[in-house]
């Protein structure tokens, strides 16, 4: 990120601010939209993190640590956006019956739905661990800094996180009782 | 997407979770960008000043010892080193009139605060404030600074000691106020019209105006050689909102009712600068003075 831009944003200067934004709001927007799994709250949640941005700006005191600020206040707009969902969240495409015998030839498409039912199952908190680590590829000690806790907290919820997830695609792997698919 | 689903071990796992996330949309739409930058000019940048977590609690021994030392450093200044500047603490004559010929302390490397880190250091302190120009002053042990509180940068930079409107503690801010609101209980209704110019009096003539706060003691003032109007600015219980939601100028919010805020603005150079010793009716003698002490302390160098 241009730090000479954020310095003027922080002085108040909305153009520059445009500028941030633009450059910011599509990875922002990527970033939500991996934890919330919603179109419609990554919107939200981006809209308020750019805001959030935008007043809280002057408080950043480094301007080269732009970046993981940005995710930090993403973060929290998230955790606001999800507490916000409905219950029972978003309507889910119905898988189709399953063959057992069709195991072999897995498709792709379920692998998805699996793995996007696992992933709605875990909490925001585990959640932003995991995109943030495997999407933004930021260290454990990074994810730490933009959350807000320690290392082993972060190295702790990931664990929770993936083996839920590996437990998910595990499943798959095992045949499916006739009577399930009823 | 392929799997080998006998088993899939962490590698695999973490290699499908990898490649399912790198799938979706990445792309910002135009109207929630738009949105967006609909709102910002009606949308105040904070200065909080409400520290995220209390600033670290001295014992009361080192507590009065410091104090103690503040009061006799307060003491040997005023005797020996800033004739005139013999009024109480919190009047106009306490105010700094530093000599215009003083010359700019020299510091062979001055301290900067360390990257995550929110203490201050003790000693001669360079602040990026009016950054090319240069503003130090004498920082006592146990002050801080945090993202959160205001941080340190051009524009502003904020100090913070045990500041909490109830207990006390105080505060001392440097801001270059650039424009207030119209409204300073609603920052929707945008900033004044016509536009406040970038005078001394301008901003004075405003804060007189300013509903439920108290002015006293307007005076001429000179420091570090520039010359500007001293004030004080009192919270009163008549205030039109909350305090946290009044606005005197642009990203300054109160605290909390009976908050003092003596008030130095500056020319400095064609800029306005605000210098703003905060403290609450707890706050201390001791720490008056050594906010005093600080103030004292404070010297401008135009840039090279």
């Amino acid at each position: 990120m241009d730090t000479e831009l954020v310095v003027r944003a922080q002085r108040g200067d909305e153009q520059a601010f445009a500028s941030l934004a633009v450059a910011a709001g599509d990875r922002l927007h990527a970033v939500a939209h991996r934890i919330l799994r919603d179109i419609d709250l990554a919107e939200d949640a981006t809209q308020q993190a750019l805001l959030s941005i935008w007043r809280d700006l002057p408080t950043l005191r480094d301007p080269a640590r732009f970046d993981a600020w940005s995710y930090r206040l993403l973060v929290r707009a998230c955790y606001a956006e999800g507490r916000r969902e409905r219950r029972g969240g978003p309507v889910v495409r119905v898988l189709p019956e399953i063959d057992p015998a069709a195991m072999a030839d897995f498709d792709s498409v379920v692998d998805r739905d699996q793995l996007e039912r696992a992933f709605r199952r875990l909490s925001l908190d585990h959640r932003a661990v995991v995109v943030l680590h495997h999407y933004l590829d930021l260290t454990l000690d990074e994810v730490a800094d933009v959350i807000g806790v320690p290392v082993g907290t972060i190295r702790s919820r990931l664990h929770h996180a993936m083996r839920g997830l590996r437990a998910a695609l595990d499943a798959d792997a095992r045949p499916i009782p006739r009577e399930a698919t009823r | 997407m392929s799997l080998d689903h006998s088993s899939t071990s962490d590698r695999e796992t973490e290699r499908i979770v990898r490649s399912w996330l790198t799938e979706g949309t990445t792309r910002l739409p135009d109207r929630v960008l738009d949105a967006v930058l609909d709102e910002v000019p009606s949308t105040p940048q904070r200065r909080a000043w409400w520290p995220a977590r209390r600033s670290t609690q001295m014992n009361n021994t080192l507590r009065i010892a410091i104090a103690a030392a503040a009061v006799l450093v307060v003491a040997f200044l005023a005797i020996n080193i800033l004739p005139g500047s013999g009024g109480g603490i919190g009047s106009p004559g306490a105010s700094p009139s530093p000599s215009p010929t003083a010359a700019p302390i020299e510091a062979s490397s001055p301290p900067t605060i360390a990257p995550g880190s929110d203490a201050v250091p003790e000693g001669l302190f360079t602040a990026r404030v009016l950054e090319p120009a240069s503003l130090q002053l004498d920082m006592p042990p146990g002050w801080t600074t945090s993202d959160v509180a205001g941080g340190e940068g051009p524009g502003f930079t904020t100090f913070l000691k045990d500041y909490d409107p109830v207990l006390g503690g105080m505060a001392l801010s440097f801001d270059v106020v650039k424009d207030a609101f119209a409204d300073p209980c609603n920052s929707a209704m945008g900033p004044i019209d016509p536009p406040l110019v970038p005078t001394v009096d301008a901003l004075v003539d405003h804060l007189a105006a300013l509903p439920g706060m108290e002015i006293v003691s307007p005076s001429d003032v000179t420091v570090s050689g520039y010359s500007g109007t001293y004030l004080e600015l009192t919270t009163r219980p008549d205030l039109p909102c909350q305090p946290q939601d009044y606005f005197p100028w642009y990203g300054r919010y109160l605290q909390a009712v009976g908050e003092l805020d003596r008030i130095w603005i500056l020319d400095v150079d064609g800029t306005r600068l605000v210098i703003d010793a905060a403290s609450f009716p707890n706050t201390t003698a001791a720490d008056q003075a050594e906010l005093q002490a600080m103030i004292d302390s404070i010297r401008i160098t135009p840039a090279p």
